[in-house]
């Protein structure tokens, strides 16, 4: 019996070194795209000699793990997609403020204004049109016009995503909390759910429905691509800094915990200083540099003439989101 | 002492008193059989002497060394060198014959001519020992499980029905070989079994179980003549029991007048024949008069249901009579008795 | 073996106990806020509905094949009856992942139903299969000689005698169902277990998803109290050494083989055909460069490691559970025994969720390690390791322990050196089949491994939730041949059992 208990408890160590390299200097809950991360990581790691793992989840149960982990929090760095996330956290108090250096190398606008995030990288909401079934003359002004019975089944969204809720994030921020519980109802009514921004696309680039509300990225991933799923599609940004132009910032933070403070912070200006930006120029990730001096990638539309609302990232509201979109019965 | 000596022992499983204050002792390399109906609490009580089983009270001692008490003495089964053969064996499947009987000994370089001495001692081919247990027939598979428990030269040795599984003709073959083999080794042993005549022929020492209790433990020629009770007395073989008025040394009875075992006893009392003692007389001149009711012939002799006379039908005794021209049914017989009755205590 | 065989246990329930305390802590009142909404009681329909078709559709195609396989002449029956089996080696969501990528616009309760069924119709095919192999066909005879038509008796004889397999298979699959997260998400239908899921993912609320959880537990209980209401007094039938003799075969006549072929090239066309064309079609795409093995190795070696041990980990917790429910005296065995069955009948994401904050809250050094993640896989996957273990166990008679300690073994020793000996067979098959769930484990895995864990399913996960479906499918590729040679044993396992 002996002899048995030691044999799995080998096995559990082979597993554990491989499952758990001891190695890692610092360590990313990372909710952004594994790939772009991956590829931060890894030049960063080339350029310092400074190591990295990561923990893969998407913006908010990332977000809610550090809440709930507390002051046991493994994470030095939290990245995400979209700032509700970082908002989550920095209201628990669990943020460490972000190196001045790093915070100067980002507008104002594309960070949080206690400076305890930062932005790393944005995104904008788009509406995808399928060419062959809707006419450019056809397309709504605002986002808020899919409210009306004249679309329903005509779009697509995927509310249990953390992309299309910060976007409700941003309406509710701008319109307040009783339009934006009238819009949600409404799209229970008129829109047709699917799981992931990407599914939207591919079911609007196979005709499967005429529009849907997405982050614009997808398009021009898929683009660089095969094409196959958005070769039909259309891009209509609403800009008139409609709700509908949000454009979505994708945060990172030191936490207040770290015990690794100095490499974390190193992580976070290596990710907006040059190199860090370039990886979105250059890469297939297809998101928005934000610091000032980074170009985006040149097949994007460039970020300043998509005439986004006004807004400060650091107010987007997750949970009053949340709440409104179950009453709504999204979730 | 030497031997095995259990004093007071018992033993529940919940409410159930499996074994229930047994006394009982075995002499060094002598033979005990217990016998008694399943559920009688038998194999419980083998089970506390291998050691599988700790008693709630009681002492089991063996050559002197206690082996469990009520003062929290328990020697664990892997120590007390007792060695067990269950019913059919019980032969490791996954093991090859050799590997069976090689169990129990040591690793060592004499392990191998060990097994070949055992197999040779239960008569068992060499050429067996690659065999797989499968391969064996039922008589084989016996005497592999025998040299496996011999194989450690154990103090005691029990034996948990061990030939139940083998047909008539060879059970008693095996048991005779086992018997001698278990001589040979000059082995005490405790055989379990509900086999009447596998127990008296085995052992020189008989004990029947009831209820938990040895109801009665002697040589099996007392037990079997002498049992003490009617319950026992049919246990161990077929039984005339009768009512009768015993006074100094006979008995009136539906069979007339018999000498009795018991000069002491006086008054109403039941009394017990064997079947072979009561036989049909050729003679007139035998007092017992009769009506044969029903014949079954059973082989080897025919059994005569017989309505006796005196009894004015309300007693019939079941006789044995030589396979031959046998008494028609309703003839009238006379019946002889030989021997004297024995008082049964109940 | 008891305090063992209790510890176990109780450390399984520890999921169903943080699941009734939240709901305590919860209060009343919000817990009914949380329960009494519409969007409840769509994902009840649907996850009822679920159950109510795919189920009795899977039993009619397993039993079909079954028959078709077993006991009727059709042509190339072997073949079939291992191509029947062989849908249980492409996971549910590879099987949903294949089904997406080949209709994109496929989606909602059909689609579910569909592919659910026919990534789960094995479950019943197999043992009912097996059972019918073990029918004395006398009894069919008698049934005949008494005057019934071959439709009666299979009706009045021999269907009656496939409830147990029937019943068991069912059960597997309505909480198969319930659990399942990758197939159902893919294909965009929302059952209970996508839905806590997604308030996982949103501005987590907790007591919301654990009232959730909450009603999963419900309806996993109510499926093991019907299952077991139905099944009566019956007991699963031991597996004996079964008939020797060989069953007469069903003329089929040209007719009835047309039908029994045309059904068996239709299901395998859809629940085999459908996965290796779209897979090959990913993969040809793909083409070599797509094969980074730098990223595939780690991964496939992570997943080995974490399977193995979570497959060693579960047999070992298994075994004293299975030897107190074949050994033990009264009803303690069987009630440990029940309590591991309740537990791993909980879908992941509700056991991921319970130790979750029973790590953080409780023993915080635990949160996020390799521990934890495989005492997940234990809670979920002990009854799997538990059935055929217990079987063996059952198989190998206690007087081998007597004797082996009367030779001089100590307890441990003779229940290792003999019991555990005999019943290697039946736990390196219970251990390949936690294997192999682990492997293609999603939800736990996620949510409490350490951090830097990649296993095949994470990572194809992570690949199609990016959409990048090329680059997933070799993930997909890996955990099906994986897959393959472990049902294969499941296949033979389930046909030596029967007695062939």
């Amino acid at each position: 019996m002996m002899r048995l208990f030691s044999f799995a408890a080998g096995v559990a160590m082979l597993a554990g070194l491989l499952a758990d390299p001891a190695y890692a200097e610092i360590t990313v809950y990372n909710a952004q795209h594994e790939t772009l991360t991956k590829a931060w990581i890894e030049a960063f790691t080339m350029e310092t000699g400074i190591k990295a793992n990561y923990r893969q989840g998407s913006d908010l149960d990332l977000a809610n793990a550090i809440v709930l982990e507390g002051r046991n929090s493994p994470a030095d760095v939290f990245l995400t997609e979209n700032s509700p996330a970082m908002v989550l956290v920095d209201n628990a108090g669990l943020f460490a403020p972000v190196d001045a250096a790093t915070l100067a190398m980002v507008p104002a606008n594309y960070r949080a204004a206690n400076g305890r995030w930062t932005g790393i990288a944005a995104r904008s909401t788009v509406l995808v049109y399928n060419k062959a079934k809707v006419p450019v003359a056809n397309l709504p002004k605002s986002m808020l016009d899919l409210a009306a019975p004249s679309w329903k089944g005509r779009w697509a969204g995927s509310p249990s995503g953390a992309d299309f809720q910060a976007v409700v994030g941003a309406l509710l921020e701008l319109r307040g909390e009783q339009a934006t519980g009238d819009w949600l109802k409404a799209m229970k009514a008129n829109a047709t759910i699917y799981r992931g921004n990407g599914a939207v696309l591919r079911a609007v680039n196979a005709g499967e429905i005429e529009t849907g509300l997405i982050y614009h990225y997808y398009y021009f991933q898929d683009q660089a691509k095969t094409g196959e799923a958005s070769n039909n599609v259309g891009l209509h940004f609403f800009k008139n800094r409609d709700p509908g132009a949000f454009v979505s910032v994708s945060g990172g933070g030191v936490l207040a915990t770290s015990k690794n403070v100095a490499e974390a912070q190193a992580f976070l200006k290596f990710v907006v200083g040059k190199t860090g930006q370039d990886i979105l120029r250059t890469g297939d990730a297809m998101e928005y540099a934000v610091a000032t001096t980074a170009e985006s990638h040149p097949k994007l539309p460039a970020l300043g003439t998509l005439d986004a609302p006004k807004l400060d990232p650091g107010q987007l509201n997750s949970k009053k989101v949340t709440e409104l979109m179950m009453a709504a019965g999204l979730l | 002492m030497s031997g095995l000596e259990i004093q007071a022992v018992s033993k529940s499983y919940g409410a159930v008193r499996a074994v229930a204050g047994v006394d009982l002792s075995i002499p060094a390399g002598q033979h005990t059989a217990i016998v008694g109906a399943s559920g009688s609490g038998k194999t419980t009580l083998l089970r506390l002497i291998a050691g599988f089983e700790a008693p709630d009270a009681g002492r089991i001692v063996l050559n002197g060394v206690v082996l469990a008490d009520a003062a929290g003495t328990m020697v664990p089964a892997h120590k007390r060198r007792v060695g067990y053969l269950p019913q059919d064996g019980a032969l490791f499947p996954h093991l090859s014959v050799a590997a069976n009987i090689g169990f129990g000994l040591e690793k060592g370089a004499d392990r191998a001519s060990r097994v070949g001495e055992l197999a040779e001692m239960v008569a068992l081919d060499r050429a067996m020992l690659a065999r797989w247990p499968h391969e064996l027939s039922g008589g084989q598979q016996q005497r592999v499980a025998l040299a496996r428990a011999l194989a450690q030269r154990p103090k005691l040795i029990l034996l948990d029905e061990p030939f139940s599984a083998l047909d008539t003709g060879l059970r008693a073959a095996t048991r005779k070989a086992t018997i001698a083999l278990l001589d040979a080794a000059g082995v005490t042993a405790l055989l379990v079994t509900h086999d009447q005549a596998e127990a008296l022929s085995f052992s020189e020492q008989i004990a029947v179980m009831r209820d938990g209790r040895v109801a009665q433990a002697g040589a099996p020629i007392d037990l079997y003549l002498r049992p003490r009770d009617s319950a026992t007395a049919t246990f161990l073989g077929d039984a005339i029991i009768l009512p009768a008025m015993v006074n100094g040394g006979w008995a009136t009875c539906a069979l007339g007048s018999l000498a009795v075992d018991d000069a002491q006893r006086t008054g109403s009392a039941r009394i017990m024949l064997r079947p072979e003692q009561v036989q049909i007389a050729e003679s007139d001149s035998a007092r017992v008069a009769g009506k044969v009711v029903d014949v079954e012939f059973v082989g080897h002799s025919c059994v005569l249901t017989v309505d006796l006379a005196s009894s004015n039908g309300g007693q019939t005794v079941q006789v044995r009579s030589p396979v031959g021209p046998a008494p028609m049914v309703a003839s009238p017989v006379r019946l002889r008795v030989a021997g004297p009755a024995h008082v049964l205590q109940d | 073996m008891l305090p063992a065989a209790v510890l176990v246990s109780a450390v399984t329930l520890i999921p169903i106990g943080f699941v009734i305390w939240i709901a305590f802590q919860t209060g009343w009142e919000t817990s009914i806020a949380l329960l009494i909404r519409p969007r409840i009681g769509e994902l009840l329909i649907n996850t009822v509905l679920l159950i109510v078709v795919a189920v009795p559709v899977s039993v009619v195609l397993g039993v079909a094949v079954g028959w078709l396989t077993e006991r009727s002449d059709l042509p190339g029956r072997r073949v079939w009856s291992v191509l029947g089996a062989a849908p249980l080696a492409v996971p549910a969501f590879v099987h949903g992942f294949a089904w997406v990528g080949a209709i994109p616009s496929l989606h909602g309760f059909f689609a579910g139903a569909l592919v659910a069924v026919l990534a789960y119709f094995p479950f019943v095919y197999l043992p009912t299969a097996a059972a019918l192999r073990r029918l004395d066909p006398a009894q069919e005879d008698v049934a005949g000689s008494l005057g019934l038509t071959p439709t009666q008796v299979f009706g009045r004889v021999v269907l009656p005698q496939l409830r147990l397999p029937i019943l068991g298979g069912a059960l597997l699959i309505a909480l198969h169902l319930l659990a399942e997260y990758g197939l159902f998400a893919l294909l965009r239908f929302d059952t209970f277990t996508t839905a806590i899921f997604d308030v996982f993912q949103s501005s987590f609320i907790a007591p919301a998803a654990n009232m959730m959880a909450g009603v999963l537990v419900l309806l996993c209980l109510g499926l093991l109290t019907i299952e077991s209401a139905t099944r009566g007094n019956a007991r699963y039938a031991r597996l004996g050494s079964g008939t020797a003799r060989e069953t007469r075969l069903f003329r089929l006549g040209p007719l009835g083989e047309l039908a029994g072929l045309s059904l068996l090239v239709v299901l395998t066309a859809l629940a085999l055909g459908v996965p290796f064309a779209t897979l090959l079609r990913w993969t040809v795409l793909g083409g070599i460069a797509n094969w980074r093995f730098n990223e595939i190795v780690p991964v496939f070696l992570q997943t080995l490691g974490l399977a193995a041990a979570g497959a060693i980990l579960t047999t070992l917790a298994a075994l004293p559970v299975a030897w107190l429910a074949v050994r033990g005296r009264g009803k303690l065995g069987r009630v440990l025994e029940g309590c591991n069955y309740i537990t791993g009948a909980m879908p992941g994401i509700v056991i991921a969720l319970a130790l979750v904050t029973v790590t953080i809250r409780v023993v915080q050094p635990l949160y996020q390690t390799l521990f934890t993640v495989l005492l997940a896989y234990v809670v979920l996957f002990l009854p799997r390791a538990l059935i055929s273990l217990r079987a063996s166990i059952a198989q190998a008679p206690p007087e081998l322990e007597d004797v082996a300690q009367s030779l001089g073994r100590t307890p441990t020793r003779a229940l290792w050196e003999i019991t555990m000996r005999l019943a290697a067979p039946g736990a390196a098959a219970g251990a390949a089949l936690v294997f192999l769930a682990v492997t293609t484990e999603l939800t736990a895995t996620l949510i409490l491994a350490p951090t830097g864990t990649r296993t095949l399913a994470t990572t194809f996960w992570s690949l199609t939730s990016e959409i990048d479906f090329v680059r997933a499918a070799p993930y997909a590729v890996i955990m099906v041949l994986l897959s393959v040679p472990l049902t294969w044993v499941l296949y033979v396992q389930s046909r030596r059992v029967a007695g062939r």
